[in-house]
């Protein structure tokens, strides 16, 4: 991202050209014939920025990288180039206090709510251990403090000592949600919170974050691959696409006025309530191999040139801070 | 897309109690009785019967199945039901110890590598393959041959050779739960890599090695039975059905009970294993099924 | 429910009762569900998990799990035959001719030992017993239709060379290979990402328009289903509570339900205003409610909608409501 580099608030979270790979598994032969080790590149060149209290959507279909960004911020993939600082100071910084300081600020909320829960500790014993192993409040507190994050994430305070086997998954969400507050995190990052919740559950979960924003001044991360609750939930989004950010702005920029053509595509392509019955192209499949040099998304672009193949698009400023990486970017 | 209604809260305990009994099918019932009972026969077995296991009585050799003694005698008197109750102490001890210190050992630095991943599993991927490239039987006779005989190098060999399957079994099962959710949020809450080990992976994994256990205790008996048919097993005069079995093995014409009765001792605790295993099976997998 | 305008419907379910057995009872799938498909028409069903809507698409055809479930009570017409009362060898006929079904998840529609091409034709050597080569012809056109590109080359692919898309594309063609009067779609787009949703969705409306076949499209997005269909179904908890014109129902809903979930879900072209969740969890399906099943979480229930059995009843022409107080409603 080259934005402009005076802003008046003080940055939170800021990613610098992050490269995050996974090597692909090489047999013997591979070794003895020296062949290089290859890699799946899941994001290339990311860059963005969070400011405090802000929410930031990071919006992408399977593949576009999202889930393994949000995770290299936590630490859970390992950056193979650029950086990711947290207040100005890389989170790859080995110093212990750092990096105790890291896990207090910085938190995670999963999507799965069947797998993101030890299925052996009920919910009190979920909230004790971290309460108890980050100091968050002296030893008496513990419980006290316990019952008051349920209480903060709609919990019943009957449901203390049941396992997650018993609850829903609109509970095991509100769970993991109070375990990642535990905390007191300033910067929560949510991969997919709501996506495997029925759409009443959904609703009441994103207005608790809506609350929990306003009354805890929180700065989240929100990946999803759903525009409707991006647009919903954000102040700004990002766009990505097989790895790449292809587009950021305000939620307004965004919606009212793409800039990206993959942007445009992936708004048209929500299905809208009022509108009735809608007619459409019918397209042959996209067959998406491996990408080609230059923009990713060229092989599906009507806009594509040969400028386009040839390279990579420079991201082009729409006015402050962000852009689209398109050479055809409309303003 | 499923949001599963609540349960109903927990219920008392006495009334978990006779839930949670409700939950065991007759397979672990009857293993569990029937190993209750061997236990307890073993336990008791002074009070069980007049006779002292090791005091021989020539003029008592190889009498028959009969009032005053139940199994018979063998061929330098000694009361073979006797001998095999005491032999209860023998073997039980020796499953325990040839089982548990090596599934201990097994699954503890299995989980490790298939937590950790890295040099680690690497290597000790490599020693278990070269471990179980050898018949497991060859190997213990070997270190066993090294060793000498006697019972606690027999716990040294097994031990030796055994923890690789533990540690193989608790490596695959890492593996698929050191992905699940909950791993990555102990690890983002910054938990060191031996509380997430201990605390929230272990107890999740455990399942197959218990019951896997079960049928290892048995063929642990089993290996030392053979090994004492081999005269490598527990020393004479120490009661132990395999080596009765082979004390009594050219008798077999005349005296058929010296080798029949302590091998179907065998028999019954093999089974009551097989059966509390098989038991545990649907107890601690029924869990993930139905959710109860 | 009121007659069609197109005359006599190709399906009709009536009063459909599903119970499933569990260990420590049974639960009520479907309770006394109602619907009509008139050909070449697109009906929709919506609901959230537990709302029985997958359970009537398998109960058409006769694809529910026995012992576990069980047909209580009702009757499926298709074409005026009740399809329940069938001997298995003929449903088995009518399955894959003349009612295909499209399942959710295509990674795990097909299997992953036999190449795709043998796949999709496998209906047409097993139903019209057609030849190897003759199939492959056929097969090759059912997956050019489709939009599956380099069909011929791609016939002996296995499914694992394929991503989520493609292979939807090539379920749906093997639900077409016979011709099918009806196409049961259960959720067929939610495992897929939207752009691909998109294509899918256009690709079924084209094969409809081609053929005239008439499908419903089970979905618990709602936009999908406007966007897509002539009728919808709302169900809750093993019920069909409001069904009637698409463009009727959701801009002028007269049941609470249908309200809450219109309110619950976020839009894409409207943002700002907070969402107005439905309180509450969804229903038990194993307690048996008197009374209307979605009282508890109700803002405009009375005392009466917990005590009476509630069914469908038209609010207008064409438009059934299962509430008993639709005119409280907005």
């Amino acid at each position: 991202m080259t934005g402009t580099g005076a802003t008046t608030s003080p940055v939170l979270l800021e990613v610098r050209a992050v490269n995050v790979r996974f090597p692909r598994p090489r047999s013997v032969l591979d070794v003895l014939a020296r062949r290089p080790a290859s890699a799946m590149e899941a994001v290339r060149e990311a860059s963005l920025r969070i400011a405090p209290g802000e929410t930031l959507g990071l919006v992408g279909e399977s593949g576009s990288g999202k889930t393994t960004l949000g995770r290299a911020i936590l630490q859970l993939h390992p950056v193979a180039a650029g950086e990711i600082l947290y207040r100005g100071r890389s989170v790859h910084d080995p110093m212990p206090d750092w990096q105790r300081r890291l896990r207090r600020e910085v938190q995670m909320v999963f999507q799965d709510p069947y797998s993101s829960l030890n299925p052996r500790m009920t919910v009190a014993q979920t909230l004790s251990e971290v309460l108890r192993f980050h100091a968050v409040v002296p030893a008496a507190g513990v419980a006290a403090e316990a019952r008051r994050l349920m209480e903060l994430v709609g919990l019943s305070a009957s449901l203390a000592d049941r396992l997650p086997r018993a609850m829903s998954g609109g509970q095991r969400q509100r769970v993991g949600l109070a375990r990642a507050l535990a905390v007191r995190p300033a910067l929560l990052v949510l991969d997919e919170p709501v996506a495997a919740l029925d759409v009443s559950i959904q609703a009441q979960i994103l207005n608790l974050l809506d609350d929990l924003r306003h009354e805890l001044g929180l700065a989240m991360l929100f990946v999803a691959h759903d525009l409707s609750v991006v647009r919903h939930v954000s102040d700004r989004v990002a766009v990505m696409y097989r790895g790449r950010l292809v587009e950021q702005g305000s939620r307004e920029e965004i919606f009212a006025r793409p800039a990206h053509p993959y942007t445009r595509m992936l708004l048209a392509a929500v299905p809208r309530v009022g509108a009735g019955k809608r007619a459409r192209q019918v397209q042959p499949d996209t067959d998406l191999a491996t990408p080609p040099e230059g923009c990713a998304f060229a092989p599906r672009c009507a806009l594509a040139a040969e400028a386009c193949r040839a390279g990579l698009p420079p991201e082009r400023k729409l006015g402050p801070p962000p852009g689209a990486a398109c050479h055809f970017a409309a303003s | 897309m499923s949001t599963a209604p609540a349960s109903p809260a927990p219920a008392p305990a006495s009334g978990r109690l006779r839930a949670e009994l409700s939950r065991w099918s007759p397979s672990l019932r009857i293993g569990l009785g029937l190993l209750a009972s061997i236990v307890l026969a073993g336990l008791f077995a002074p009070w069980l019967t007049p006779y002292d296991p090791l005091r021989q009585d020539y003029g008592a050799a190889l009498l028959s199945p009969g009032p005053a003694h139940w199994f018979g005698t063998d061929s330098i008197g000694r009361d073979i039901f006797t001998r095999a109750l005491y032999a209860i102490r023998t073997d039980l001890v020796i499953g325990f110890w040839t089982t548990y210190v090596p599934m201990l050992v097994g699954v503890l630095l299995g989980a490790w590598a298939g937590l950790k991943r890295g040099w680690f599993d690497a290597v000790l991927m490599r020693v278990i393959d070269t471990a179980l490239a050898f018949p497991f039987l060859v190997l213990i006779i070997v270190i066993l041959a090294i060793l000498g005989p006697g019972t606690h190098n027999i716990y040294i060999a097994v031990f030796l050779v055994g923890w690789t399957m533990y540690a193989r079994l608790a490596r695959s099962e890492m593996l698929v739960e050191a992905s699940k959710d909950y791993v990555l949020a102990a690890r983002t809450l910054g938990y060191p890599t031996w509380r997430i080990l201990l605390r929230h992976a272990l107890p999740n994994i455990i399942n197959s090695s218990i019951v896997f256990s079960m049928s290892d205790f048995v063929l642990n008996i089993l290996l030392v039975s053979g090994l004492s048919f081999l005269g490598l097993g527990v020393p004479a005069p120490t009661p132990e059905w395999g080596a009765m079995v082979a004390e009594g093995k050219d008798f077999m014409q005349q005296a058929w009970w010296i080798s029949t009765l302590p091998g179907l001792m065998i028999v019954i605790t093999g089974v009551a294993l097989a059966l509390v295993g098989d038991g545990l099976t649907y107890r601690l997998g029924d869990r993930h099924v139905t959710g109860h | 429910m009121s007659p069609g305008i197109e005359g006599a419907p190709l399906l009709e379910v009536r009063d459909l009762e599903v119970s499933f057995r569990v260990r420590d009872g049974e639960v009520r799938a479907s309770r006394g569900v109602s619907l009509a498909v008139h050909a070449g028409e697109t009906v929709g069903l919506v609901g959230e998990s537990g709302s029985g809507k997958s359970v009537l698409c398998r109960a058409v055809l006769r694809l529910l799990p026995e012992p576990a479930a069980q047909v209580k009570g009702g009757r499926v017409l298709f074409d005026g035959t009740d399809l329940l009362a069938l001997p298995e060898a003929r449903m088995r006929e009518i399955r894959g001719t003349d009612i295909a079904m499209v399942f959710q998840n295509p990674m795990t529609s097909l299997s992953p030992v036999w190449p795709v091409g043998d796949q999709i034709t496998e209906g047409l050597r097993v139903h019209r017993g057609l030849s190897r080569a003759a199939a492959r012809e056929q097969g090759i056109a059912l997956m050019r239709a489709t939009g599956i590109p380099e069909p011929g080359r791609r016939f002996d692919d296995h499914p694992w060379q394929w991503s989520g898309g493609m292979l939807q594309r090539a379920v749906i063609a093997m639900a077409m290979a016979c011709s099918p009067r009806l196409l049961l779609a259960d959720e067929p787009t939610t495992a897929l990402d939207v752009t691909i949703q998109e294509q899918i969705l256009a690709l079924l409306a084209q094969l409809q328009a081609d053929s005239g076949m008439a499908m419903v499209l089970v979905s618990h997005d709602i936009g999908v289903v406007a966007e897509t269909c002539d009728r919808i179904a709302v169900m809750y908890a093993g019920m069909v509570v409001e069904s009637g014109p698409a463009t009727e129902v959701l801009g002028n809903p007269r049941h609470p339900y249908t309200l809450g979930l219109l309110g619950s879900s976020p839009r894409v072209d409207d943002a700002g205003h907070r969402l107005d969740p439905i309180p509450g969890q969804p229903p038990d399906l194993a307690q048996v409610s008197a009374g209307c099943p979605f009282a508890a979480r109700c803002g405009f229930a009375s005392e009466e909608c917990h005590r009476t059995q509630v069914r469908l009843a038209d609010v207008a022409p064409g438009h059934a409501s299962a509430c008993l107080f639709p005119e409280r409603i907005r």
